[in-house]
């Protein structure tokens, strides 16, 4: 048997189950994936869209 | 690592995020490692080919405002260009359609030149506020290796015109709707001019996953 296998965790919470997280410590451990792609930086860069800036 | 950055030459945030990047690249320690391609986008595609105006004009049009609205509100990213070097010429530079100009560039990344095309181009136009017409942008090539009478058949015809095409259409894949738009090795995706800082750690990360380009 492959010693590496992980066994898919018991359903439902039991005396190991970790506290859930709050939300928005998720948001900072998981950068958003959009369109394949994992996004890093600052959201709101400055950049040029549909002709807006010369 | 394959770094992939859509841009357009008339873009100045995309001049601005070519400067951050280098910055960073001088930064990181597998530089000798890093591919760039540049690939197309054009912020306006629906400009009419063959129109040339003065950028002032184009966006004082697109707004709505006077020219001295559209003035102020170009001197923002002018003096974070200057920050970066670059001395925007917003008062001579020119509107038009991109289109032929990325068919030249892809032209120029053919002869391996592409990078050098696409830094000549930008400057062109917005450091030097060239009219970026048809003989312009054969004498441009000509000074990035690009033979003048391959420049002239190609923006006389309709060569690289699925090439250009292709590029925009993996941009709007990837839900990018802004340039500039960096893509290493098609996992991680950072959007728009961000600082050096930024550029360094998503290059590190990306090294760090070794997730190979497909």
């Amino acid at each position: 048997m492959d010693q590496t296998t992980t066994e898919p965790a018991p359903a439902g919470p039991g005396p190991a189950a970790a506290p859930p997280e709050a939300p928005e410590l998720l948001a900072a451990a998981r950068p958003p994936v959009l369109h394949g792609l994992v996004v890093l930086g600052d959201a709101d860069a400055e950049a040029c869209a549909d002709g807006s800036c010369g | 690592m394959l770094v992939e950055i859509w841009s357009d030459i008339v873009c100045p945030w995309c001049y601005i995020g070519k400067r951050r990047l280098e910055t960073a690249l001088r930064s990181f320690e597998h530089a000798d490692e890093v591919e760039i391609v540049w690939r197309s986008f054009q912020l306006d595609p629906g400009y009419p080919k063959g129109r040339f105006e003065p950028v002032y004009d184009a966006l004082a049009k697109k707004f709505g405002g006077s020219r001295a609205q559209v003035k102020a509100m170009t001197a923002q990213v002018g003096a974070l260009a200057a920050a970066e070097g670059l001395r925007y010429d917003f008062e001579h530079a020119v509107s038009f359609n991109t289109f032929d100009a990325h068919r030249l560039l892809h032209l120029a990344k053919a002869h391996g030149a592409g990078a050098e095309a696409h830094e000549r181009l930008m400057r062109a136009n917005l450091v030097e506020g060239a009219t970026l017409d048809t003989a312009t942008l054969v004498r441009l090539g000509t000074e990035v290796g690009v033979p003048a009478a391959e420049a002239q058949r190609v923006l006389d015809g309709d060569d690289y015109t699925g090439d250009v095409l292709a590029d925009i259409e993996q941009a709007h894949r990837y839900g990018a709707t802004g340039v500039p738009f960096f893509v290493l090795d098609r996992a991680y995706g950072v959007s728009g001019a961000q600082s050096a800082d930024v550029f360094l750690q998503a290059l590190r990360t990306a090294r760090e996953a070794g997730v190979p380009a497909g």
